[in-house]
């Protein structure tokens, strides 16, 4: 089980700002997108143009994701 | 030695005066500040108001993580780098990057990265309001 956070149109698209979801032992950043996607069709559409960041920083597609992890979908900044 | 790096990100008002003061230094022949101010329009829809929403605690990290860079690449007395959230009207500041150098080149290229640095790598959006009523989530081009 990991927890994973969410913001802006992802977080509303989801209708929720964390939402735990069940992952194999050996997942990897990678394996966020397709897992979400699944469950909140809605999100679908933005998951491609989303990176993952793992204890805050932007993690690479085949980072292991270990228990504990802080897990974040990051949408396309608009910061600035 | 007083510290070099300012980062910060919170929701009230930006204090320009207080990024001066940091910025200030007998060794600094140059500052460089650039302002983001919200603009009233995108393309030609009329902006209202807009909130910037934040993943905090990654944002200070990458904000620092910035900064480092910047005293790495450049021989830089100070910077100092502050990003306002919440709801913030047009000709609100919302972006603040400072620099004091010895000489003038490196502060701008320095502040330059600086800026374009915060646009890609910082957890942070902008959902804009607009005056027909609809609004939307932006995504900056880098």
């Amino acid at each position: 089980m990991v927890i994973v956070k969410l913001f802006a149109q992802v977080r509303e698209l989801a209708g929720s700002s964390e939402i735990q979801l069940e992952l194999p032992d050996d997942a990897r950043a990678a394996d966020i997108a397709p897992a979400i996607a699944a469950r909140f069709p809605l999100v679908a559409r933005v998951m491609p143009s989303a990176r993952i960041a793992i204890n805050r920083a932007f993690a690479d597609p085949d980072t292991p994701i270990r228990a504990g992890d802080e897990v974040a979908v990051i949408p396309p900044v608009s910061g600035g | 030695m007083e510290m070099i790096a300012w980062v910060h990100v919170a929701p009230e008002a930006i204090d320009t005066a207080a990024i001066d003061r940091h910025l200030e230094d007998p060794a600094s022949g140059g500052r460089v500040l650039f302002e983001g101010v919200v603009r009233d329009r995108h393309h030609d829809r009329p902006v209202l108001s807009l909130e910037y929403e934040a993943y905090a605690e990654m944002a200070v990290e990458q904000l620092r993580a910035i900064a480092s860079t910047m005293t790495a690449r450049w021989p830089l007395r100070r910077v100092a780098i502050v990003h306002r959230v919440g709801q913030l009207l047009v000709g609100e500041i919302a972006v603040v990057i400072g620099v004091a150098s010895p000489h003038r080149a490196e502060a701008f290229e320095a502040c330059r990265y600086g800026i374009d640095a915060v646009k890609r790598e910082v957890p942070i959006w902008k959902h804009e309001h607009y005056a027909d009523g609809t609004s939307r989530w932006q995504e900056n081009d880098c």
